[in-house]
């Protein structure tokens, strides 16, 4: 069975994406929370 | 444009209102109340990035990928809505009420503005039934049309309403800077709007295209052609789709994405190959020779051209056949000096498309419910054929393009990682996007 994360599928392309997103949304979000 | 620069200028733009509202917009208040005006920032501009990310912009979805781009912008718009309506319940306990005299930043209270918390109210209701709407759209059988003008219209109800919310609402979106920044922003975003449904079908009208041939190629497939009307046609590479409106106004919404099935190379006609699915494909075979029609594309990054790879494996399920079959007349009308080799599977012999122009040459036929006396491939189109097909040496150089059902892209992206085929070296795109 392949690692499902090593699939060239459509969601293994998109969920890099969100991955970065997200986390850059939730750093910029606890920035501002702590300031 | 290159995916890593369109996730760079997302990222901006979505935090921009949330970093300039911290710059200009008083002292912090406690870290729930906070991170409650956080998350309302954060979800109106993702709200707002939403209407760029509707799929109709070439330079995000012709760099990612049409079927990238409408997944993202399902996913953003659920983390959205989840920011939006948690954000109200993070104000609890703070005092509300008017204007204080004592407190000018409004450090201390939360606004009671009949009208802007209304507003705010509004979008409450109506975000969750816009997104609901659009995750159950196929179970709830609309029409495309009704519900794309239901999507739209609502779309463009809930970023008027928290406009007025965040302006007249919110504490950092009361500060002159930030009420010319969601400004901008919303303008953008409706515009976005009025470039889709008034300034695209506007390009469409002085650039129309006539229907020259509708054929019957299997009992629920057919090939139309358009040619372009005193125009010099469209420049696409073969492997895209486009959006095609026939016999309606340009500005109708009867529009539907098809894949191009001819060849840049073989001229200005552009062929599509349609199979009897839904409204408007059902009636295909009754469109007349002559009615007008417009396109709007070309979309999508489902290209073979300039690539270095030594050879292009095509695989291809019922009708997905026609982005590749574009790519295939492209590469044999210029000679292409790459190898090519193609799989097309169907169920029964009556729906092979296009067999006399595919030949046998470089083509596999499978058929997963194959009469007595078929000589070709048959089952599904899965591991063990694939392996049939190519070489170890082919799996680790060639590019592989796929087009076809879900299940078929599954199992055949899963099998050429496990042998060893690079990821980049594959390339599909998918027409439903769940």
């Amino acid at each position: 069975m392949t690692n499902p994360i090593k699939r060239a599928s459509l969601r293994r392309r998109v969920s890099w994406i969100v991955w970065a997103v997200n986390i850059a949304l939730f750093a910029t979000l606890l920035v501002f929370v702590l300031r | 444009m290159k995916p890593f620069f369109l996730i760079v200028v997302y990222l901006g733009a979505v935090t921009l209102p949330l970093i300039l509202s911290a710059a200009v917009g008083g002292p912090p208040r406690e870290w729930h109340q906070e991170l409650a005006s956080g998350l309302g920032i954060l979800a109106f501009s993702m709200i707002l990035m939403e209407f760029i990310l509707s799929g109709r912009f070439k330079a995000i979805s012709n760099g990612v990928g049409m079927d990238v781009t409408m997944r993202f912008h399902q996913i953003m718009a659920r983390m959205a809505l989840v920011f939006a309506l948690v954000h109200p319940f993070l104000y609890q306990e703070t005092p509300s009420g008017g204007p204080r005299p004592w407190d000018p930043t409004r450090e201390l209270t939360l606004t009671t503005d009949f009208s802007a918390i209304l507003s705010g109210i509004g979008a409450f209701l109506l975000l969750p039934s816009l997104v609901i709407l659009a995750i159950g759209r196929t179970q709830l059988d609309y029409k495309y049309e009704t519900w794309r003008l239901m999507h739209g219209v609502g779309a463009l109800l809930i970023a008027l309403l928290l406009l007025n919310h965040t302006i007249y609402g919110g504490r950092y979106g009361s500060e002159p800077v930030m009420t010319w920044v969601w400004l901008a922003m919303t303008g953008v975003a409706v515009g976005s709007l009025l470039m889709v449904y008034l300034w695209v079908p506007l390009q469409q009208k002085a650039r129309a295209w006539r229907v020259v041939s509708v054929n019957q190629l299997t009992p629920k497939q057919w090939e139309l052609s358009v040619e372009p009307e005193g125009h010099g046609g469209l420049d696409y590479k073969a492997g895209q789709f486009l959006w095609l409106n026939v016999g309606h106004s340009p500005f109708s919404l009867k529009e539907n994405p098809f894949s191009i099935c001819s060849a840049p190379a073989e001229g200005p006609r552009v062929s599509f190959m349609i199979k009897e699915l839904g409204d408007f494909t059902r009636t295909v075979g009754q469109i007349e020779s002559g009615t007008l029609a417009y396109l709007d594309g070309p979309y999508g990054n489902l290209s073979v051209d300039g690539r270095a790879e030594p050879g292009v494996a095509l695989i291809a399920g019922g009708v997905g056949l026609a982005p590749l079959l574009g790519i295939l007349r492209q590469m044999r009308a210029t000679n292409d000096p790459r190898k090519v080799r193609l799989i097309y599977g169907n169920r029964v012999i009556d729906q092979i498309a296009y067999r006399e122009e595919l030949g046998t040459e470089d083509v596999v036929y499978v058929l997963s419910e194959p009469p007595d006396n078929w000589e070709g491939e048959f089952g599904f189109i899965d591991g063990a054929l694939i392996d049939r097909v190519f070489s170890e040496e082919e799996f680790s150089e060639w590019v592989f393009v796929m087009c076809g059902p879900a299940p078929m892209m599954d199992v055949v992206e899963d099998h050429l990682i496990k042998r060893g085929t690079p990821s980049h070296h594959i390339l599909s795109e998918r027409f439903s996007y769940d």
